[in-house]
């Protein structure tokens, strides 16, 4: 998967999953500030995003995540190594 | 004069009455509670015998400062809390007595409490025999203990505010207590809590007391059935429905906390200025 790739899937998944507006998923947006999301959520988003890559996500990775570009980071991160 | 009289009598009150909390509560810690922890060893019968205490000595403390015209305090719908059962109980925070009035109107109920109460032998004996959940604990181990607690039957209070209410300000809920409602399958029951004029509210020393004797009054609110929010595709998407419920419940009962105060009273002018009609 590409990064774009990955960002409309992650895109797809913040609008069905926690009602984000389509046009407030930008590269730069913050999960906790800008779109809403707690701390469950993001263990929602991470179960789901496990099964997206077929791998497993370590929690550590994912706690210095702040914005969706760090996520798009983190998950291609993941399919590349 | 009188009215002077009336100022100094309900400052000495509330002082007297938060002390009668702090050295009330310590006493029971040390004397009723061990005696009943001794006699109950069962831990069932000894939380429900606890509560019991609590319930009972937070009933008196309410009627005492009702009867001595320290505040007025005033519950509607009592009735509804009776025979509640793994219920969880939504209430906003707008001051110190809530948790006390919902405990003196409902017999069998837990809470969150602070984690530094179990560094005391005493305190810890009361508030883990009473089976109420601490909170310096990881945010998944609370989650699950309140979904625990629910699921065995038991009654729960949240603040869903998670601190106390400012007035003024629209109410922003937390999800975690609808995430946690929607786990446990638990119906919801409302209570809205005024307190009028404010007292012991945050930043205010409890002796400047309100020039008129305050009301705190609870009102007991409709059931929330969970199965209504259990239809859809994710548990986020139910939480938030949930949520959005409840804070659209608040916003018409309060109007934002800003119905009555000089800022809706802005708003108003504002509008009306504006062209549009009250």
């Amino acid at each position: 998967m590409t990064r774009d790739e990955i960002f409309a899937t992650l895109s797809e998944y913040l609008q069905e999953m926690f009602e984000v507006p389509a046009e407030s998923v930008t590269l730069e947006a913050k999960l906790f500030e800008d779109l809403d999301l707690d701390s469950i959520d993001a263990v929602d988003l991470v179960v789901r995003l496990q099964d997206l890559t077929g791998k497993k996500i370590k929690p550590e990775a994912f706690k210095t995540v702040r914005t969706v570009s760090d996520v798009v980071d983190r998950v291609h991160d993941l399919l590349t190594e | 004069m009188r009215h002077r009289l009336d100022l100094i009598w309900r400052a000495f009150g509330t002082g007297l009455f938060l002390a009668i909390i702090g050295v009330g509560g310590s006493l029971l810690a040390m004397t009723v509670f061990p005696l009943v922890a001794v006699l109950t060893r069962d831990p069932d019968r000894r939380r429900r015998r606890i509560q019991y205490v609590l319930h009972m000595s937070f009933k008196l403390y309410c009627r005492a400062i009702h009867l001595l015209k320290v505040a007025d305090v005033r519950v509607v719908g009592r009735e509804r809390l009776t025979d509640l059962r793994g219920t969880m109980i939504v209430a906003n925070h707008p001051s110190l007595l809530d948790v006390v009035m919902i405990m003196a109107a409902v017999p069998n109920v837990q809470c969150v409490v602070k984690g530094g109460l179990w560094k005391n032998p005493f305190f810890r004996l009361t508030v883990e025999g009473a089976g109420y959940i601490r909170n310096d604990v990881a945010p998944e181990a609370l989650m699950q203990a309140c979904i625990d607690t629910l699921k065995a039957g038991n009654n729960l209070i949240v603040f869903p505010e998670g601190t106390r209410t400012v007035r003024g300000r629209a109410m922003k809920l937390h999800r975690g207590f609808a995430n946690i409602a929607i786990l446990a399958e638990a119906d919801l029951r409302l209570i809205d809590i005024t307190c009028e004029p404010p007292l012991l509210h945050k930043g205010n020393p409890w002796w400047k007391v309100p020039a008129t004797r305050t009301e705190f009054l609870m009102e007991v609110g409709e059931r929330l059935d969970i199965r209504q929010f259990l239809g859809y595709r994710y548990r986020s998407l139910s939480a938030r429905k949930l949520v959005g419920v409840i804070e659209a419940h608040y916003a018409e009962k309060f109007g934002h906390g800003r119905v009555g105060t000089g800022s809706e009273a802005v708003d108003r002018l504002g509008a009306e200025a504006r062209g549009f009609g009250a």
